[in-house]
C-alpha cells in the first residue's frame, strides 16, 4: 500500500506538470489581456504596467519564470487586485469554502445514506416513494433556482435568516442546504440502488442464515460494501465544493474561492486562472487517491501493490 | 430491520448534535464579525450600510480606475478640493488659490489643520510626492494622463524626461503648492478632487514602500486624511468605515459607521434591501424597476453618460466583405432617425433615460452661470422615417435593397441584448435593412472594436469630470478611445483650440462648433443619456449623488 501511494503521488505531479503548461498556453490564447479597459490605457502606460509583470517578454520566457516561481511557492500577484497575492487570495478564501463546504458534504453524506438505506430496506413503501421523488426533484433544480427560493422565504418573508452575506451560523444555513440538496438526492440513490443489490447477494443470505444478528449483517456485511459507489461519486464531490461553488457563493456574496474560477478567466488574471486552477487539480487528485484507499478499506478484495 | 432502522436513525439524531455543538462554538467565536446586518449597535451609533457592489480592486490614489474604488476613497480622503453634490468644487485641502499666468499656474494656500489619521500634518510635500509617484513610470497607474495636464507630466510617465524635479507641482512651503500645467485647463479644479490627485502620506510610504498591501489585514497602516477611517477590509465580502475624530470638518459629519457591501448579484442586493440588511443599492435589475417605481425609495439621480452605436468608418469593407455603406453620411444619418429611442428606454430600461439627440449629455453648465451645455446646443436631428428613407435612397439604397447585411457588436448581456433586438427589428421595418446581432465576451469585445472588427458596435461612455471636453476630446483623430476610424482635420483644430483658449466662453463656444461638426457627421450615433437608479430607505438622509456615477455620504445621517 505504501509503495503504491508514492506512486500515486509522483504520477500526481507529473499531471499538476500538464495542467500548469496546458492552463498556461491556453489562458495566454484568449483574445485580450489584463489590462484592456473600455477607457483603454494610453500606450506608454500600458507599456510600463506590461514591462511590470513581464508580459512583454516572450510567451516561453514567461512560462519558464512562472515555473520556477511556482516551484518556489509563489503563485504569483494578481493582475486584477495588484495589492493582493495569488497566495493570499487562496489562502484566505478557501477556509470559507472549506467551510461551507464541510457542512453541505455532512449533510448529503448523513441524509443521504440514511435516506438511501431506509428506502432500499422498505422497498416500494412509502419512504421509498417518496424519498425517490424527492430525489430526482432537488437533482433536478438547479441551485440557482433553489438558492433564490430559499432567499426569499426565509429571508424576506420569514425574516429569520439574513439574505446573504457570511459570518455567523445563520448565514451557513441556506447556502449549506442548497449545495447539499442535489448531492443528499444523488447519494440517496446510489445508496438504495447498491443495497438492494448487495441484499440479494448470496453472501448476505447466507450471514443471516448463519444466525449473525441482522444490525450487524446490515452494518458489517451490507452497507460496508454498499457504499462503494457512493465513495466513488463522493471523492470528487468534496473536491469540486470544498473549493467553492461559483453560483451558490455569488448568490449568497460568500468570500470563497468559487468566484475566482470565472471571473479570474473574464479579467484574463493569468496568475490567478492557474492558482485556482492548479489547486483544484492537486485537490482533486489527492481525493480520488483517498477514494481508491476507501475501497481498499471497504472491500478486502481490493489490493493495491 | 427495524435495529437497522433505529440504528440509522440514532446515526443521524447524534451527526446533528454534533453539527450544533460544532456550530454554537463557532457561533462564539463569529458574534464580534457581525458587522450589522440588522441595526443591532448601541442605540447612539448612526451606521449607514450601502452596497458598493463588488470588490475594490485596490485602494491606492493613484491606481484605482473604476467607480467602487473612487466611492471608498472618496470617503477616506479628501483632495485640495471636494466636489458638492452638483459637482462643484469646494474648498477641502486647499482654502484658497490664486490663478495666474493665464491659467497655466495655480498657487494653492493649504489649510494649517488638515491631519492625517496617524496625527502628521498634511502638508504640500504629500501632494507634490503623490502626484509624482503617480505619474512614475514604476507605479504604471492606468490613470496616470489625468496627470498629463501638469508640465511636463506626460513626459515623465512615458519616459522621455527621467527627472520628476521637472514636472510643473512643487511645494513652496509646508502649506503652499505650486502647480504649472502645460495648457489651462478651466476645469482643473475639479480635476484636483479627483482620487488619482489626492495627496498620500509621504512618512508613511517612506516606511512602507509596498504600500497600500497590508491595509486589509493591519487597517491602521491605511493613513488617511478624510471623513472616515478604514476599520475593516473583508475581501469581497464588506468595507467597514468609521468617523475620523481628527477630521477638520468633522462637525458636518454625522455618521458614526460606513459599511460597504459587496454583493455582486442584483437580484441578491435587491433582497437585501427588502429584507432591511441594507440601506441604499445601485444598479436595480430591469426586471425589478416596474415594482419599485412610483414608491418613495426609488430614485432617480443624475449621471453623465451617454449610449450610443460606434460606426465603423474607417473600414472600406463590412464585416462580410462587401463596400461598407457606413462610410456614406448618409446612411449613418438614416440609421439615426430611424430609431425609435423612446421604445428603449420606456419598455426596456424604464428608469427615466432620456433619449440622445446629442453626444454630451445634461449636467454639464454651459458658459453662463445657471445655463446647461446641452440645452444649448440642442438637439442636432429628430427621429423621421420618412427622411431617413429619403437619405437611404439617396444614397443608393432605395428601401434597403442592395444594402448589404451589418454586423451590430455587443458584449454579452442580456440589457444590450434587448436593445440589439429592438434596433434591428426597428431598422428592418422602417429602412428595410438587416442587421446582425453578434455578441463577444467583455475583453474579446474591446479587442474587436479596437481593432475595427465589426460594422456597428454597442457602446457607452460615462464622464470623467464635469465639462464637455471628456465627451468631445475623445474623437479627435489621435484618440485610442476613437475605435471609429473617423478622423476630421477641423474638429481636431477646433478641440485642440479650446484645449488653450483661457476665456471661457470662448472655449464653451469653440465646444459646441465642435459638437456641431460630430453630429452631421455621424461617426457615433447617440441613443440615450444614462440615469442612476438607486433604491434607497426613507431614514437615510442628505447623501450627495456626484454625478459622476459616485455617491457621498459624508454629510448623510439616519432619521428614523
Amino acid at each position: 500500500m505504501g509503495r503504491f501511494i508514492i506512486r500515486r503521488i509522483a504520477l500526481m505531479l507529473v499531471a499538476l506538470w500538464v495542467v500548469v503548461t496546458v492552463t498556461f498556453f491556453l489562458a495566454h490564447m484568449i483574445p485580450g489581456g489584463p489590462f484592456d479597459r473600455e477607457k483603454p490605457v494610453p500606450e506608454a502606460i500600458k507599456k510600463n504596467l506590461e514591462e511590470k509583470y513581464h508580459l512583454n517578454e516572450p510567451l516561453w520566457k514567461q512560462y519558464i519564470l512562472y515555473l520556477n516561481d511556482i516551484l518556489h511557492g509563489d503563485l504569483g500577484p494578481s493582475f486584477k487586485y495588484p495589492d493582493r497575492t495569488v497566495n493570499d487570495i487562496i489562502s484566505e478564501s478557501f477556509p470559507v469554502s472549506a467551510e461551507l463546504g464541510f457542512w453541505a458534504v455532512l449533510i448529503a453524506t448523513v441524509v443521504g445514506i440514511w435516506l438511501g438505506s431506509l428506502s432500499a430496506l422498505h422497498q416500494g413503501g412509502m419512504i421509498d416513494s417518496v424519498s425517490m421523488f424527492f430525489a430526482i426533484l432537488f437533482i433536478s433544480l438547479p441551485s440557482f433556482v433553489i438558492a433564490p427560493i430559499f432567499q426569499y422565504i426565509f429571508g424576506v418573508k420569514m425574516h429569520i435568516l439574513p439574505v446573504a452575506n457570511w459570518g455567523t451560523w445563520k448565514h451557513l444555513i441556506m447556502p449549506a442546504l442548497s449545495l447539499a440538496l442535489g448531492p443528499t438526492a444523488v447519494i440517496a440513490r446510489l445508496t438504495r440502488a447498491s443495497m438492494l443489490e448487495v441484499l440479494n447477494n448470496d453472501y448476505v443470505k447466507a450471514a443471516k442464515a448463519r444466525g449473525i444478528p441482522g444490525l450487524r449483517v446490515l452494518i458489517v456485511y451490507a452497507l460496508k460494501n454498499a457504499l462503494i459507489p457512493v465513495v466513488t461519486y463522493l471523492f470528487p464531490l468534496i473536491a469540486a465544493i470544498f473549493t467553492g461553488s461559483f453560483v451558490v457563493e455569488k448568490i449568497f456574496n460568500i468570500p470563497g474561492l468559487g468566484r475566482y474560477y470565472v471571473t479570474s478567466i473574464y479579467n484574463r488574471d493569468y496568475t490567478v486562472i492557474l492558482g485556482v486552477t492548479v489547486f483544484y487539480a492537486a485537490f482533486l487528485i489527492l481525493m480520488n487517491l483517498l477514494a481508491d484507499i476507501t475501497y481498499a478499506l471497504l472491500d478486502p478484495r481490493i489490493r493495491y501493490e | 430491520m427495524k435495529k437497522f432502522r433505529v440504528f440509522l436513525t440514532v446515526v443521524l439524531v447524534f451527526a446533528l448534535i454534533f453539527g450544533l455543538f460544532v456550530g454554537c462554538g463557532q457561533q462564539a467565536t463569529n458574534e464580534n464579525q457581525q458587522g450589522g446586518e440588522k441595526q443591532e449597535q448601541q442605540p447612539t451609533e448612526m451606521v449607514l450600510r450601502y452596497n458598493l457592489g463588488t470588490e475594490p480592486e485596490t485602494l491606492d490614489p493613484a491606481k484605482a480606475t473604476g467607480v467602487p474604488e473612487m466611492t471608498v476613497m472618496l470617503h477616506t480622503f479628501d483632495g485640495l478640493t471636494r466636489l458638492d453634490k452638483d459637482g462643484n468644487p469646494v474648498p477641502a485641502v486647499a482654502e484658497s488659490w490664486e490663478v495666474k499666468n493665464d491659467g497655466k499656474t495655480y498657487i494653492f494656500h493649504l489649510r494649517k489643520d488638515v491631519k492625517w489619521s496617524d496625527g502628521q500634518p498634511v502638508t504640500a510635500h504629500d501632494f507634490e510626492f503623490a502626484w509624482k509617484r503617480a505619474l512614475s513610470p514604476e507605479i504604471a497607474s492606468e490613470y496616470a494622463y489625468q496627470l498629463y495636464y501638469l508640465k511636463n507630466g506626460e513626459k515623465y510617465n512615458t519616459g522621455e524626461i527621467t527627472d520628476p524635479n521637472e514636472v510643473g507641482v512643487k511645494a513652496l512651503d509646508d502649506y503652499t503648492l505650486q502647480v504649472d500645467l502645460e495648457q489651462p485647463a478651466p476645469y482643473f479644479l475639479s480635476l484636483v478632487a479627483f482620487p488619482t490627485l489626492y495627496p498620500l502620506p509621504k512618512h508613511v510610504l517612506d516606511a512602507h514602500p509596498d504600500w497600500p498591501k497590508g491595509i486589509d489585514k493591519d487597517p491602521s497602516l491605511y493613513v488617511t486624511n478624510g471623513p472616515f477611517l478604514l476599520k475593516e477590509w473583508s475581501h469581497h465580502d464588506k468595507i467597514i468605515l468609521e468617523k475620523n475624530p481628527n477630521y477638520f470638518d468633522k462637525d458636518k459629519v454625522k455618521l458614526d459607521k460606513l459599511v460597504f457591501y459587496m454583493v455582486e448579484d442584483e437580484n441578491t442586493a435587491v433582497q437585501m434591501f427588502e429584507n432591511g440588511e441594507v440601506d441604499v443599492i445601485d444598479n436595480i435589475p430591469t426586471a425589478q424597476i416596474d415594482q419599485w417605481k412610483g414608491k418613495p425609495e426609488f430614485h432617480i439621480d443624475p449621471i453623465l453618460g451617454t449610449y450610443y452605436i460606434l460606426v465603423n468608418v474607417g473600414s472600406d469593407k463590412t464585416m462580410g466583405g462587401e463596400k461598407n455603406p457606413l462610410q456614406d453620411v448618409r446612411v449613418r444619418k438614416a440609421i439615426a432617425m430611424a430609431i425609435n429611442r423612446s421604445v428603449i428606454t420606456d419598455k426596456i430600461l424604464k428608469a427615466g433615460q432620456q433619449p440622445a439627440y446629442a453626444f454630451v449629455p445634461p449636467g454639464i453648465p454651459d458658459a453662463k452661470p445657471g445655463t446647461d451645455f446641452r440645452k444649448v446646443g440642442g438637439n442636432y436631428f429628430s427621429e423621421d422615417i420618412d427622411k431617413a428613407k429619403q437619405l437611404l435612397a439617396e444614397a443608393g439604397y432605395p428601401d434597403g435593397k442592395g444594402f448589404p447585411k451589418l454586423v451590430y457588436l455587443y458584449n454579452t448581456s442580456e440589457g444590450h441584448k434587448k436593445i440589439g433586438e429592438a434596433i434591428q427589428s426597428m431598422l428592418k421595418e422602417n429602412l428595410g435593412i438587416e442587421i446582425q446581432l453578434q455578441n463577444q465576451e467583455w475583453k474579446v469585445y474591446l479587442q474587436s472594436r479596437n481593432e475595427g472588427q465589426y460594422d456597428l458596435a454597442r457602446a457607452g461612455w460615462l464622464g470623467d469630470y464635469v465639462d464637455p471636453m471628456t465627451f468631445l476630446d475623445m474623437w479627435v483623430s489621435t484618440s485610442g478611445n476613437n475605435d471609429t476610424g473617423w478622423a476630421n482635420p477641423e474638429y481636431d483644430k477646433l478641440i485642440e483650440e479650446a484645449k488653450y483658449t483661457t476665456d471661457n466662453a470662448k472655449r464653451v463656444e469653440l465646444m459646441h462648433k465642435a459638437e456641431d461638426i460630430l453630429m452631421s457627421e455621424m461617426p457615433i450615433i447617440p441613443l440615450y443619456f444614462y440615469t442612476n437608479p438607486r433604491l434607497v430607505k426613507t431614514y437615510v438622509k442628505n447623501y450627495a449623488p456626484i454625478s459622476l456615477g459616485w455617491i457621498d455620504f459624508k454629510e448623510a445621517y439616519i432619521e428614523k
